[in-house]
């Protein structure tokens, strides 16, 4: 699968729109489903076509030192903290935030899944990223570590705390 | 003997307790439950929408960089050819100026609100309800 997605990056690089389409088709879920648990919906949109626009125009630039994914991961993260410190989409952020409320649908009991945002809505933006990649994703804290450009401990620590959170939820909800 | 062999297991013991080995802690049924919960907000597996807006916004953004050269380069061509006209003809200078900059004027005014979307729009087009 990374060896695949390398070549793919390559023919990516090299101007090919079926490549970068398979490319997007095969990562998009991941990448959005990231995105959306670290900002509202409309925002994690955004960058997560962001972060595939960035993957076209900087395709050439990938070395094979991470997986296609993480490399992915790590931009999308970028982006995410840079919208973060953004004046103009915090402020459209908090007028947006009554239409995620809205438009979110889930299998997920409601009770459940209001209690999930609720307990991660208590934990920073890295914490979040750091669980995304380790918990929902299966990235280790090694690679975690690396596709935020955090130190291991760090990461570690972010896991290990979002977990005790989101655990005593669960404990209280079931 | 058997004292050394469980002061061996208990330090084995403790040196596990100080670091957990970190496949352990992610495989139990707990971390499992909190993945799939945090992964319930995912969008489906396929989304050609979602491929349609990258393509379109790319292409708008490469009709805006294609745009924006045009406008500056054929701006910098009209004041060349000003400027050679006034060099080569004598006429007041301070007059052509005058009413280019009224015409350039006159041109931002009426297209102002077509460049700014054309600038700092962002896709709009396809967006999905």
């Amino acid at each position: 699968m990374t060896d695949d997605d390398a070549t793919l990056l390559a023919a990516v690089s090299a101007g090919s729109e079926r490549a970068f389409n398979t490319l997007i088709d095969r990562h998009q879920q991941a990448v959005r489903a990231f995105l959306r648990r670290l900002t509202w919906r409309d925002e994690a949109e955004d960058i997560a076509q962001e972060t595939f626009l960035a993957a076209w125009s900087q395709a050439h630039t990938f070395r094979g030192q991470a997986n296609v994914r993480s490399w992915l991961f790590a931009i999308a993260w970028r982006k995410a903290k840079d919208a973060q410190r953004s004046w103009f989409r915090r402020r459209q952020r908090d007028t947006d935030y009554q239409d995620m409320a809205i438009n979110e649908t889930s299998e997920t009991a409601p009770e459940l899944r209001l209690a999930i945002d609720h307990a991660l809505a208590t934990l920073s933006i890295q914490q979040r990223a750091a669980l995304m990649l380790c918990l929902a994703h299966g990235f280790t804290h090694e690679e975690a570590a690396a596709a935020l450009d955090m130190p291991l401990g760090t990461v570690k620590s972010h896991v290990a705390r979002g977990r005790e959170r989101l655990q005593e939820i669960l404990g209280e909800t079931q | 003997m058997k004292q050394t062999e469980n002061q061996g297991a208990t330090q084995q013991e403790s040196l596990q307790k100080e670091s957990p080995p970190l496949r352990t802690e992610l495989t139990s049924a707990n971390a499992d439950t909190i993945g799939r919960l945090l992964l319930a907000t995912a969008p489906p597996a396929r989304d050609p929408f979602f491929r349609i807006r990258i393509l379109e916004r790319r292409e708008r953004q490469r009709y805006k960089t294609r745009t924006v050269t045009l406008c500056t380069t054929a701006l910098l061509c009209i004041a060349g050819l000003v400027m050679t006209t006034i060099n080569a003809t004598g006429v007041n200078a301070a007059m052509v100026t005058l009413v280019l900059g009224a015409s350039l004027a006159g041109a931002c005014w009426f297209y102002a609100p077509a460049f700014t979307h054309l600038v700092g729009g962002r896709s709009t087009t396809l967006k999905k309800s």
